[in-house]
């Protein structure tokens, strides 16, 4: 599949804080790549350098086929950007402001996202509560249908019913219509919970470096919370490399393993505890996963470490 | 949407959006246009303007020359800021604005709102002085074109790296200071040194096209820090630039050797200064006054120094050349002095020797032109120099003025006044009149916000004194003859003396009379 976003070794730093480390991170199209970490983890200094708006002080990026420092007014016939933190025009009205983007782009229909969004009109974009601001912000990214919709914390501190609205316009807009290109979108958040129900692709960035980037499937198959009854406490095996967060009672064990899709978990469980019993492994949320993480330190794939053991190769 | 539509379309929205400060900025050139003439002479009584009796007009009219340029700071602010190039946060930026568009929409709204009204005002106003507007346009045109360079384009510079007006505000003032602490550096550096003919329009020209290419780096780019650091050094850069002219190859291309002017050095000894004093230093130099007799200025013309050179060979083999120095002595045929600055130590070095002195002179010649003579009147008279003369006030209290666009020649007036008052009715006098004089000095200035040079004329008569000025009246139906004189082209002249010491001819800080002993 093609890859939209491409970025290899990009970076920024301001004198001698790096805000982001050399980055490498393929989003293919038609995914929903959602860029997760803590504030101020590199998640924007990314997108703004992707989106031109931002200059790299090392490496290179290319997005639709355009290296990033190239992209021009034209580029964004096709690409859709909201942040947060946008300086948008605030003494238009809603209305305006669609009327005023129209002519920017060779084909427009907000009329729809209006309604479905009950956006209202006549009144100033300065006046709009902030869900309200983000939701005429999505329309007016939506109405030109591009092909790459790149969103920066759009759901930074809205309230649940205006999340989800939102979220609906842009699952509505991702699905597209038939025969249409499919629409990539690129969209951070510090919450994993709220979008976790749409993204296919993940990547966590944590102070500035990538620490992983894969299908949001494949992470979703490979780590089980594993409980394991045990009988008696004979030594075993050691622990695989796989188990997060090993905890070990008088009749009870209970683990992370990050590699639950591809290891032979029972035969591992059979080795590191002899005669144990029942097993149980329940999928985990995408909240868990990264908690598990978060607390035994380590990440199910280190890219910096497979880049270098790939060039050592 | 083509960048020709989309450059309307932005243009659209800054003018919908700009409304009300598009409507102050047009208000007040407006009010300029009409209380401009409040400070040419007789027009204050004759324009009837509420609270001409506690001299309000003339001071709006002055204040109008800061509160226009501001109004445009404003407005420039304004626009420019609605889609600011500076932060990481502009909604256009991701939006398909091309660079070209947003620059053609900006500088067509400053050109639409800014140069178009204050145009119209100034032709105005040339109407208004009964001054033809047509012939007068191309001048006006170039006279909007130097306010463009001047402040419409720092403005929009500034603007452009600057992201909103309140950094601009700063930078503005953080940069007055700057500039002018590089302006007295120059100064200081360059001394008495003339300034080379074309090298101030060329630093004008080099500073406006380095300007430019910032204003587009900025707008193709949008690299602030390296716009901003362009902009620090442009005036260094220009200002060491002016400073390194090459001012003998630009002296020597205005003012060719000429043979028309010949000069001399009067040796009369009466004509060298009297010691009084110690001698005069400006700065580390002293003042070398040489009387000159000049021959060749043609009848009725004027000849200018503008600038000067001074060569020194002493007897014991000692040279000394001088930079061009600045001048502005006026010679007519007859005995002149020039004043030149030699260093003290030149001085005291062959102070005592006899020495040859090789004098260089760019002289600009001013031609007379044919007179013109008319009976003045209420009514607008031609003049030479494109202007037009008139009475202006009450009949038996008009007040001669001429009116020029943009720039007057020199001009000499010679007419008949009445000593006492004119008849009220404004009929011609039955009493004979004095004859009288009037100058009318030659402006040109860079550029100008009221393009109209009124100027009263103030007559003398044989037998005024300064310390006893009398009010003489030009009355209706007196005939008036003016003689006005235009640039007719540099040359460039040599003297050559031998044999003369320096420490006689030295200017001295003052010449004491001797004190008369007490009875």
């Amino acid at each position: 599949m093609q890859n939209v976003i491409e970025t290899n070794g990009l970076a920024k730093g301001y004198g001698r804080t790096q805000a982001l480390e050399p980055t490498t991170l393929h989003v293919p199209e038609g995914a929903v790549f959602a860029l997760v970490g803590h504030n101020g983890a590199g998640k924007t200094t990314l997108i703004k350098m992707l989106m031109n708006i931002l200059h790299p002080s090392a490496g290179s990026a290319t997005v639709c086929g355009h290296a990033s420092e190239t992209l021009t007014g034209a580029s964004f016939e096709s690409i859709g950007y909201v942040s947060e933190n946008q300086e948008l025009p605030e003494w238009m009205t809603v209305g305006e402001y669609l009327d005023y983007l129209r002519p920017f782009y060779p084909q427009w229909d907000s009329e729809a996202l209006v309604q479905t969004l009950d956006l209202p009109l006549d009144r100033k974009l300065k006046h709009l509560s902030r869900g309200m601001l983000m939701k005429a912000a999505l329309a007016s990214v939506l109405a030109f249908g591009p092909k790459l919709i790149v969103l920066d914390e759009p759901f930074s501190g809205l309230d649940p019913l205006v999340r989800d609205e939102l979220i609906e316009a842009l699952i509505e807009a991702v699905g597209g219509q038939d025969g249409k290109a499919p629409v990539t979108v690129l969209i951070s958040s510090h919450d994993l919970a709220e979008i976790e129900s749409f993204a296919t692709h993940i990547g966590y960035l944590n102070k500035g470096r990538l620490v992983f980037a894969e299908e949001m499937s494949t992470l979703t198959a490979r780590f089980r919370e594993v409980t394991v009854t045990l009988d008696g406490d004979a030594p075993g095996a050691a622990i695989p490399s796989s188990w997060l967060l090993v905890e070990r009672g008088t009749s009870v064990a209970k683990f992370v393993h990050s590699q639950a899709d591809t290891e032979p978990v029972a035969e591992q469980v059979a080795a590191v505890f002899p005669g144990s019993g029942e097993i149980s492994l329940e999928p985990m949320t995408l909240r868990t996963i990264f908690l598990a993480l978060a607390r035994s330190g380590r990440a199910p794939i280190d890219l910096t470490t497979k880049e270098k053991a790939g060039r050592r190769a | 949407m083509t960048s020709f539509n989309q450059t309307l379309h932005i243009l659209r929205k800054d003018v919908r959006h700009l409304y009300p400060e598009i409507t102050v900025s047009l208000s007040l050139v407006a009010l300029f246009a009409w209380i401009a003439p409040a400070v040419w002479p007789g027009y204050l009584t004759k324009m009837a303007y509420p609270g001409a009796q506690v001299g309000a007009p003339p001071l709006m009219a002055v204040l109008l020359h800061l509160l226009v340029p501001l109004s445009w700071l404003i407005l420039i602010s304004r626009v420019v800021h609605d889609e600011s190039l500076v932060g990481d946060k502009q909604f256009w930026v991701t939006r398909p604005y091309t660079w070209y568009s947003l620059l053609a929409a900006k500088l067509i709204f400053i050109g639409g709102l800014i140069c178009l009204p204050m145009l119209a005002a100034q032709m105005f106003l040339v109407h208004y002085a009964g001054l033809p507007v047509l012939s007068n346009l191309p001048g006006l045109l170039a006279n909007i074109g130097s306010i463009a360079v001047f402040f419409l384009l720092p403005f929009t510079v500034l603007a452009s790296v600057t992201s909103s007006f309140g950094p601009l505000i700063l930078l503005i003032l953080g940069g007055l200071l700057y500039l002018g602490l590089v302006g007295l550096l120059g100064t200081y550096l360059q001394g008495s040194h003339a300034v080379p003919p074309y090298a101030l329009v060329g630093w004008v020209v080099l500073t406006a096209l380095i300007l430019i290419g910032i204003l587009l780096y900025q707008y193709i780019e949008r690299k602030t820090g390296l716009s901003q650091l362009l902009l620090i050094w442009t005036p260094i850069v220009t200002v060491a630039l002016l400073l390194m002219a090459p001012a003998g190859i630009l002296f020597a291309h205005a003012y060719p050797e000429g043979t028309t002017v010949a000069a001399k050095v009067d040796l009369d000894p009466m004509q060298q200064q009297l010691s009084g004093g110690g001698p005069l230093l400006v700065g580390k130099n002293m003042v070398m006054t040489l009387p000159l007799e000049v021959t060749g200025v043609p009848d009725g013309g004027l000849v200018e120094s503008n600038a000067l050179r001074v060569e020194l060979i002493s007897a014991s083999g000692f040279h000394w050349l001088s930079p061009w120095q600045n001048s502005g002595d006026m010679m007519r045929n007859g005995p002149t002095r020039v004043d030149m600055e030699i260093p003290a130590t030149v001085v005291e070095r062959i102070g005592s020797e006899t020495v040859k002195v090789r004098l260089s002179l760019a002289l600009e010649h001013l031609a007379p032109e044919t007179p013109v003579a008319f009976q003045i009147d209420e009514a607008d008279h031609t003049v030479p120099g494109a202007g037009v003369c008139s009475l202006v006030g009450e009949p038996g209290f008009g007040q001669p003025v001429c009116r020029y666009a943009l720039r007057s020649p020199l001009t000499f007036v010679e007419t008949e006044v009445q000593n006492g008052m004119c008849p009220l009715d404004g009929s011609a006098p039955t009493t004979p009149g004095s004859p009288a004089r009037a100058g009318i000095g030659m402006h040109h200035n860079v550029f100008s916000f009221d393009p109209v040079q009124a100027q009263g004329l103030r007559f003398e008569v044989g037998g005024d004194s300064p310390e006893h000025p009398h009010l003489h009246a030009l009355c209706a139906g007196a005939r008036v003859q003016m003689r006005a004189s235009h640039e007719a082209g540099g040359e460039q002249i040599h003297v050559e003396q031998t044999g003369i010491e320096i420490t006689p001819y030295l200017k001295h800080r003052a010449v004491f009379s001797p004190v008369p002993p007490p009875q």
